[in-house]
């Protein structure tokens, strides 16, 4: 039997005003998937993980998630935007901030023991038992990333969406959150955002190039060439779609 | 005339503490929500647009005889007109945020200076309304300011959870099936009734001072918001008491004190904070 599609993606067109963003993508994800967005900056990663949050409309075709339209799953998405957008003086502690995921459930005043529970389980899945207290402030780029991913986790999600996971990390850092996505993985569908294909290739199950459209290939298919930049062009074998597709999507709603 | 020794029996010192604590209260709650979210302007634009109620009510009691339309209720009237209407406009991104508070920042003021104008009479207690008059402060306005203090706590409580989040990150809202707007309105409402508040204390000129900078200076040192809000009360009311003290003997202006004083210890606190770093 085949596994269930949490993503699928059929025919999507996207564009901000005359500028189109994506071209006709077509795309599968199945439950226990780990896939890896890469392209070049522009290229639309971000554009897609918001049309799959539902955040934005596609101009055509569809897109569904666990086999409904996004914005009534949300629930069920994790979504770790870049840290870097967050304020990083804001006064929360820890728990605080991991809590936030649950704030639809707490429904008026406080959280409940279930909440705290939750978040304190989230916290020990991302190796930071015992760091409730702390101020979220004055902690380290990686130790807040992995806040961030327990605050999704904490919301008890079906997917996870993560923009940019190991960015302005180092390299022991982004390895760390690599491994926790992967034995996450065990659970989750994941999808991220990355620049950096030879970051991911080792832990994901799947890499989609986007770049205007987008192909996904099975990481069994593809050779990574170690480039030092981690060049998402150096990619084997496949066809990656590079070029700019000719024409404009012509299919207005 | 002394500050210490008129406090045992002087009534109105007595309403103007009590004042002091109340715009306390509300200071030190709604003033952690807007330095977190980083909505100082807005303030400026609420507090400016009270001027706008102010005459109104001043215009309808003179001219028409309305006497229960007092400048308090004139201002609260205007508060919540301006806390809806930014709301209204700025949500889904319909208007530019800057420009919509830009509008209603003059437009409260225009309208102030119009109805005063139209107003018959020697307007002597203007000042009173830019600058403040805690000593003014009647027992009538003092059971308005607690039942908004009341109002913004039980809102605070039940609704924490929820501005954190918008205060946090805006879209972790949206992603978890929660209106933006819907929880915006309430915060912005909660501005509006602190803006009247404070504005009995020092004004409608200097409120935005003391709105924020008490939060400000305690967000410096607090690990959570929860925190900010306790020692920005203290801060407002410590600065509150401080300025009438101060300025009680030699008949200085009260708001300008008190807001002169906020702003040094605000200087002060972060001297503090940049030396142990």
């Amino acid at each position: 039997m085949e596994a269930e599609k949490v993503i699928e993606l059929q025919d999507v067109c996207f564009g901000y005003e005359a500028n189109e963003v994506l071209h006709h993508i077509s795309l599968t994800l199945h439950r226990g998937d780990f896939a890896a967005m890469v392209g070049p900056n522009g290229g639309g990663k971000t554009t897609l993980l918001r049309l799959i949050l539902g955040l934005l409309t596609p101009r055509y075709g569809t897109v569904r998630v666990l086999g409904q339209a996004p914005e009534k799953v949300r629930r069920h998405i994790g979504y770790v935007p870049q840290h870097l957008l967050f304020d990083m003086q804001f006064p929360a502690s820890v728990l605080d901030v991991v809590l936030m995921g649950r704030v639809e459930r707490c429904g008026f005043g406080r959280y409940g023991h279930d909440d705290k529970a939750k978040a304190a389980a989230a916290l020990e899945k991302v190796g930071l038992e015992g760091y409730g207290s702390r101020a979220f402030s004055q902690l380290s780029g990686g130790e807040r990333q992995r806040v961030l991913i327990a605050q999704t986790l904490a919301s008890e999600p079906k997917l996870l969406l993560l923009d940019e996971p190991g960015a302005n990390l180092d390299p022991a850092n982004r390895h760390r959150i690599f491994a926790l996505l992967h034995q996450l993985n065990q659970e989750l569908t994941i999808l991220l955002v990355s620049h950096n294909l030879n970051v991911v290739s080792s832990y994901v199950s799947h890499v989609i190039c986007v770049n205007r459209m987008a192909d996904m290939h099975a990481i069994g298919e593809i050779h990574v060439n170690a480039l030092a930049d981690g060049d998402w062009l150096s990619i084997e074998h496949i066809q990656c779609p590079v070029t700019t597709p000719p024409q404009e999507c012509d299919h207005t709603l | 005339m002394s500050f210490f020794s008129d406090i045992i029996d002087s009534s109105f010192l007595h309403m103007a503490l009590l004042a002091a604590l109340l715009a306390s209260v509300a200071c030190g709650i709604v003033g952690s929500y807007v330095v977190a979210r980083r909505r100082s302007y807005m303030v400026g634009a609420i507090s400016h647009s009270l001027l706008g109620g102010i005459g109104l009510a001043r215009l309808c009691a003179v001219r028409l005889g309305w006497t229960a339309f007092t400048p308090l209720a004139g201002s609260l009237l205007a508060g919540l007109l301006a806390s809806v209407a930014v709301s209204l406009l700025t949500s889904r991104n319909r208007m530019r945020e800057d420009t919509v508070l830009s509008a209603i920042w003059s437009l409260g003021v225009a309208a102030g200076i119009s109805f005063i104008a139209l107003t018959p009479g020697y307007q002597e207690d203007l000042n009173s309304y830019l600058f403040g008059s805690i000593l003014l402060v009647s027992e009538t306005d003092l059971w308005i300011m607690a039942a908004m203090d009341l109002f913004i706590l039980i809102a605070a409580w039940m609704l924490h959870n929820r501005f954190l989040v918008l205060c946090f990150h805006e879209e972790g809202l949206t992603l978890r099936g929660i209106s933006v707007d819907g929880v915006s309105l309430w915060l912005h409402v909660l501005i509006g009734m602190t803006v009247v508040i404070l504005s009995q204390i020092v004004g409608v000129v200097l409120v935005l001072a003391l709105l924020v900078l008490p939060a400000a200076a305690a967000a410096l040192f607090a690990r959570r918001l929860g925190t900010v809000m306790i020692i920005a009360t203290a801060l407002c009311f410590l600065c509150s008491v401080a300025g009438l003290a101060l300025s009680y003997g030699p008949d200085l202006p009260v708001g300008a004190t008190i807001i002169e004083l906020t702003v040094v210890v605000y200087l002060l606190l972060a001297a503090v904070k940049r030396i142990r770093n």
